[in-house]
């Protein structure tokens, strides 16, 4: 992901992704992965605007709130890279 | 708030979005560990936390990390073993084999109000008997090997519920050809459970073949009924929950007394009443109740409902209600004469066997 993505790049869920969710987490199946992936706080918030096609910058934008949104962007750009790599999410076509 | 003992809480919880508890559920210091270990036994913590949510169940916040943390590990769980049932139902439909994906997966996602809510131990597949061992080796290319030895080659596809199927990673298909073992299993039997058409559901990109929540019901009830004893909850629950859903009863009561099976929903209802305490009203609980269980019912009955409960009386009391000679000539000589790998994996040797085989003549006969 890294030398290609960029923060302008559109992802969405992986339609083969499956997920179940607990009042404090996500777990997130993606395809051919033998065990899920937990993400708990601003990895929630993540994977919820991930329901519809969307970049990196409109999700720090959303969920930046009162932090700062460079240290925002760091963290989202760490769970995408996670979500990714569990073949969570694709890029948009 | 009122301390509730360990048992009556887990009851409690198990219903607690069917029946919400007049007063908030409460876990006692001493219980805690019994209480929390039960919850996840029974795979009830989906039920555990909702109850929680809606302010049905008072935890500390000690308990209520402990209580998401079994959560989050049986969902883990739940999503490796739906992702065993689509490689699954791929490489049947891939070779054209009809199936039908029963309990957990199916009404999770077609039934409950949420899939978290449904939790499951394993996968369970129905296959036509016709189609029974060529469903083994298509799982058997995934991965999956027999965890029991059939007593002779071909005798699960005609006379068996099915096999139990184990992967490496521990992983388990429950490959069915019937919906129980034993008497009741023989005579739903005589239904084409094929005939119906499925009731499909998505899990990720693959389609999964249901069973429509007319047999799904039927399947709760036998379940519920002839499965472990003491019968755990969460086949209750599902009675429960495929009856709100609105099963069209009229067509499951045919069904059951076409096949002289409502015994067997008669015991699903009364234990629906004596162990959640859920009077469940309408045609079928009332014609159920109602049914007076004839002497084959009762002497069936106690080879799956009772401390006595074995799978030798319900092999022997497959062989009376069989529906040909032909059958039971099959049927008797399979087990009389097992292939020698079965026996020395089950009976420890032939001299063994014909003990028990004699005292089982002996137990077992009709009276």
């Amino acid at each position: 992901m890294g030398g290609v993505a960029t923060t302008a790049t559109r992802w969405r869920r992986d339609p083969s992704a499956r997920s179940r969710r607990t009042p404090r987490s996500v777990l997130v199946m993606g395809t051919n992965m033998d065990a899920p992936l937990l993400i708990r706080e601003l990895g929630v918030l993540v994977w919820d605007a991930l329901e519809h096609e969307v970049s990196e910058l409109e999700i720090v934008e959303h969920i930046a709130d009162g932090r700062t949104v460079e240290a925002t962007r760091a963290d989202v750009r760490s769970i995408l890279l996670d979500l990714f790599d569990s073949h969570a999410i694709i890029v948009a076509e | 708030m009122i301390e509730t003992p360990a048992r009556d809480v887990i009851k409690a919880l198990a219903v607690a979005d069917l029946a919400p508890p007049a007063r908030p559920l409460r876990i006692e210091e001493h219980s805690r560990e019994a209480v929390l270990g039960a919850i996840t036994r029974e795979r009830l913590t989906g039920p555990a936390v909702a109850a929680w949510s809606a302010g049905a169940l008072a935890l500390t916040p000690t308990d209520l990390d402990e209580l998401l943390t079994r959560h989050e590990d049986q969902l883990a769980l739940d999503l490796r073993l739906e992702a065993a049932l689509c490689d699954a139902v791929n490489a049947l439909d891939g070779l054209g084999i009809p199936y039908r994906c029963l309990k957990g997966p199916t009404v999770a996602h077609l039934d409950y109000d949420a899939p978290e809510l449904r939790s499951f131990g394993d996968v369970d597949i129905l296959v036509p008997g016709a189609a029974f061992d060529e469903a083994v080796r298509v799982l058997g290319r995934l991965g999956y090997r027999r965890r029991f030895v059939e007593p002779r080659t071909g005798f699960d596809a005609r006379f068996s519920k099915g096999a139990c199927l184990e992967r490496e990673d521990g992983v388990e298909v429950d490959l069915h050809r019937a919906l129980a073992p034993g008497a009741y299993g023989m005579k739903l039997g005589r239904l084409d459970l094929f005939a119906r058409p499925p009731r499909p559901f998505v899990i990720g990109a693959t389609r999964i073949d249901g069973f429509s929540r007319e047999l799904a019901l039927v399947h709760a009830c036998f379940h519920a009924a002839l499965g472990d004893y003491p019968p755990r909850l969460v086949p209750l629950r599902d009675v429960a929950v495929l009856l709100r859903a609105g099963a069209d009863e009229s067509d499951v009561l045919s069904l059951l007394e076409r096949t002289e099976c409502l015994a067997v929903a008669k015991r699903a209802i009364d234990l629906v009443q004596l162990t959640l305490g859920i009077h469940l009203e309408g045609p079928l609980a009332t014609r159920a109740r109602a049914h007076v269980p004839t002497m084959l019912d009762r002497w069936a009955m106690r080879t799956y409902a009772s401390e006595r409960r074995s799978y030798a009386g319900q092999a022997a009391l497959s062989f009376w209600v069989m529906p040909s000679a032909r059958d039971r000539i099959a049927y008797a000589r399979a087990l009389a004469f097992p292939s020698h790998d079965y026996v020395r994996a089950r009976e420890g040797g032939y001299a063994r066997r014909a003990g028990r085989a004699a005292r089982l003549a002996s137990s077992w006969r009709p009276r």
